[in-house]
């Protein structure tokens, strides 16, 4: 059905095609996609949204509530994780923000409009439509529509910071010109540590009686972890430098030290081979019953046969002392291909 | 001995002739009195000791001389300030682009720098008297693919000549000056949130030949209207204060405004403004000789005083305090150290204090080789404005 003559049927296809190809080469890292069965009667936004967080991860991230909450009323069955968050967050007038120290801040806003994908663990929706013309008076005027998507993954798959790929097959304004541009190669940005990606899209301008596009479709490429070890740092009390080795990469935890309730970490890994090198949301710092320490900031730098990692966690739950460095990393791969299809993006 | 003679006698007759003029700006007619005061200005400097002789007088004389130095100090800061533009004169026909750019190389003030000459690329000028700008720029269109560029950073003015499609901008030339559109856009972006934002942009940039830096320079937009006949002026937003001090000065600015053309206009129809400079008249300079043994001393020049407080050398690092007055002169000083070989260092703030609320202590460092003696602090101040405005006028440019 994949190389049928029907565009429609050739594409559903494919889409069908790569899931299977994903559950297949994934072996065991496969997870089902999240889904949300939840009743909420009147209970505030931020309980609610903690309740969803802690279904899609063992240490979900903590909440700053920046507004005053208000309370809801939703009932999900069998709902795709993230059309239960945008829901959430949609009924509670806040939107879910990256914040310090992996927190995630709930702020005040409308929430985006515009349609929204929610497929096979994936979540894809336009965050930004831009119109452009420029005039350099070299060549005639050139516009543009720009148009920006963001990928979000369950959170328990995991993303890693490899070259992302996009293919835009399908572009059209709801009076049938098609938006497709030649040459114009999308430009995808890839956020590991959220568990995103950017893709930015540049698209011919839409007809002047369109109000609408009425359909985008194409796929985006990503890599995701097949196989993860992880190298645990314990008998942190000393203060003094340690050594590990899993699954090829070897571990150094060259400082670490405790001024007030901030503590500061030197870790450095180096492979023989190419690896993929964890990303700092990766580092963690637990108490001795394993509760992680709020990170507040961190660096990174690699090259191909090495990472040094400098990371600063906060004690500001009074967990007491630290006892143990987690480090996740990622041995195997596999590619996923992410097919989308947005119809009825707005464009007035 | 024949040319100083002769110079002797011109002199001789020029002070009967100022002494004359002086006289009839006392005269009973006022033509008199006009024709004085030209033949005063045109004679200029050699004038200045009469026309200050002339002021301990009084009536219409000493109010005349005091005019007539004034003038004086005002042309005497055009020569300075706004020195003729650089000319080119050139006849070429058929010769490589590298061979006419070494040409005009020669007789250009400023650096002309080219990346991109081969050869075979060859080209036809005729220049007679042309500004320099102006003849770069016919020169670039001239040429198979070639563009250039004008960069003026402080006193260094660098034209560059590179590979790359000539822009057709609209732009004009005055003698010395440029002002020209770099580029437009318009955006609108559709907010996913309901609603949407416009704005468009146009890039104006300007420029000066080496030696002509304005102290402040100001676009300014009086018509703006596309080929519906719709006008954005009142839509204009206001570009700010744009920094005043002659050690930067801007070369460019952005005309902003929150809307775009509709879809029925395809150009604005006129883009009608001017860039307004202002140049000082004079530069009023506060010398310190010694530095290092010359803490207290002061230094006035027209109601502004420069006090060096205290001056410390430490290797290659010369720290100096001074007390300006008034506190906005700070705002316009620049500053140098000067060796004993006639080198020098630029200075610069490393910190600023309210004084007596009319004046402003200012910290300031130079940095220069260890080995070095320092002559002299100089720290000078544009002072006065003269007007120049350069006006322009761009009709149909295409937008869509």
């Amino acid at each position: 059905m994949a190389a049928s003559s029907d565009p429609e049927l050739a594409w559903w296809a494919g889409a069908a095609l790569a899931d299977l190809e994903a559950r297949e080469k994934a072996g065991e890292a496969w997870t089902e996609p999240l889904r949300v069965t939840l009743e909420a009667r009147e209970r505030g936004a931020a309980e609610v949204l903690r309740d969803l967080l802690a279904l899609s991860r063992p240490s979900p991230p903590a909440i700053d509530l920046i507004e005053e909450d208000r309370p809801l009323t939703v009932t999900f069955r069998d709902a795709p994780y993230f059309q239960a968050l945008d829901e959430v967050c949609s009924q509670a007038g806040v939107t879910l923000t990256p914040g310090p120290g992996g927190r995630l801040q709930v702020m005040r806003a409308d929430p985006l409009r515009g349609p929204r994908q929610y497929r096979a663990g994936f979540a894809v929706s336009p965050v930004q439509l831009l119109r452009r013309t420029d005039v350099t008076f070299k060549e005639d005027p050139e516009s543009q529509l720009n148009l920006q998507l963001l990928l979000r993954a369950d959170p328990r798959m995991r993303i890693l910071d490899s070259d992302g790929d996009c293919v835009l097959l399908r572009a059209e304004d709801d009076t049938g010109r098609s938006l497709l541009k030649p040459g114009a190669k999308p430009a995808v940005r890839i956020r590991a540590g959220e568990g995103t990606a950017n893709v930015q899209l540049i698209l011919g301008v839409q007809d002047p009686r369109a109000r609408r596009i009425e359909l985008l479709r194409g796929t985006i490429s990503l890599t995701l972890a097949r196989k993860t070890g992880e190298i645990v740092f314990g008998d942190l009390a000393k203060g003094a430098p340690q050594e590990r080795e899993s699954s090829g990469v070897k571990a150094a935890l060259k400082k670490i030290e405790r001024t007030n309730d901030e503590i500061r970490a030197e870790v450095e890994l180096s492979a023989k081979e190419r690896v993929p090198w964890p990303d700092t949301e990766n580092l963690t710092l637990e108490d001795a019953e394993g509760r992680p320490f709020q990170r507040w900031g961190s660096s990174m730098s690699a090259s191909s046969t090495g990472a040094s990692y400098r990371l600063t966690f906060r004690d500001r739950d009074g967990l007491g002392e630290a006892r143990k460095v987690r480090i996740s990393v990622v041995t195997e791969t596999y590619p996923r291909r992410v097919y989308f299809e947005l119809k009825g993006i707005v464009l007035r | 001995m024949r040319t100083l003679l002769a110079a002797l006698v011109l002199c001789v007759q020029d002070d009967a002739k100022i002494a004359e003029w002086i006289r009839d700006l006392g005269d009973d007619a006022i033509e008199v009195r006009e024709r004085a005061m030209v033949d005063l200005v045109r004679i200029g400097r050699r004038a200045e000791g009469a026309l200050r002789q002339a002021m301990n007088g009084g009536g219409e004389v000493r109010g005349r001389a005091a005019q007539v130095l004034a003038e004086i100090a005002r042309g005497e800061g055009a020569r300075i300030f706004e020195p003729a533009p650089g000319r080119i004169t050139l006849r070429k026909t058929d010769v490589p682009l590298r061979e006419a750019l070494e040409e005009m190389q020669k007789q250009a003030g400023c650096k002309l720098s080219h990346s991109f000459a081969p050869d075979d690329e060859k080209v036809t000028v005729v220049f007679e008297n042309t500004p320099l700008f102006e003849a770069v720029d016919a020169l670039c269109r001239s040429a198979r693919n070639t563009s250039y560029s004008i960069d003026c950073r402080r006193d260094d003015v660098t034209v560059t000549i590179s590979e790359g499609k000539f822009a057709d901008a609209p732009r004009v030339f005055r003698d010395q000056y440029f002002v020209r559109l770099d580029g437009l856009s318009l955006t609108t972006l559709y907010d996913l949130q309901g609603g949407e934002a416009s704005k468009t942009r146009l890039d104006f940039r300007w420029g000066w030949e080496k030696g002509t830096r304005p102290q402040q320079a100001l676009l300014r937009i009086e018509e703006l209207v596309d080929d519906l006949g719709n006008s954005y002026l009142a839509d204009l937003l206001d570009p700010g204060a744009r920094p005043v001090g002659f050690a930067y000065v801007m070369t460019q600015q952005p005309i902003e405004w929150p809307k775009v053309p509709p879809p029925g206009a395809s150009k604005f129809a006129k883009i009608r403004g001017s860039l307004d400079l202002s140049f000082p008249v004079s530069l009023l300079v506060f010398p310190f000789d010694k530095p290092e043994e010359s803490s207290g001393a002061l230094r006035k020049e027209e109601g502004a005083s420069v006090k060096l407080a205290s001056c410390a050398r430490d290797r290659s690092r010369l720290r100096a305090k001074i007390e300006v007055r008034p506190a906005d002169l700070a705002g316009r000083l620049e500053m140098k150290a000067v060796d004993k070989e006639g080198r020098d260092y630029p200075g610069r703030y490393t910190r600023g204090d309210q004084g007596d609320g009319e004046s402003m202590l200012m910290s300031v460092e130079f940095t220069l080789p260890a080995t070095s003696e320092v002559a002299s602090l100089r720290f000078t101040s544009p002072s006065g404005a003269r007007e120049r405005r350069i006006p322009f006028e761009f009709k149909d440019v295409k937008f869509r």
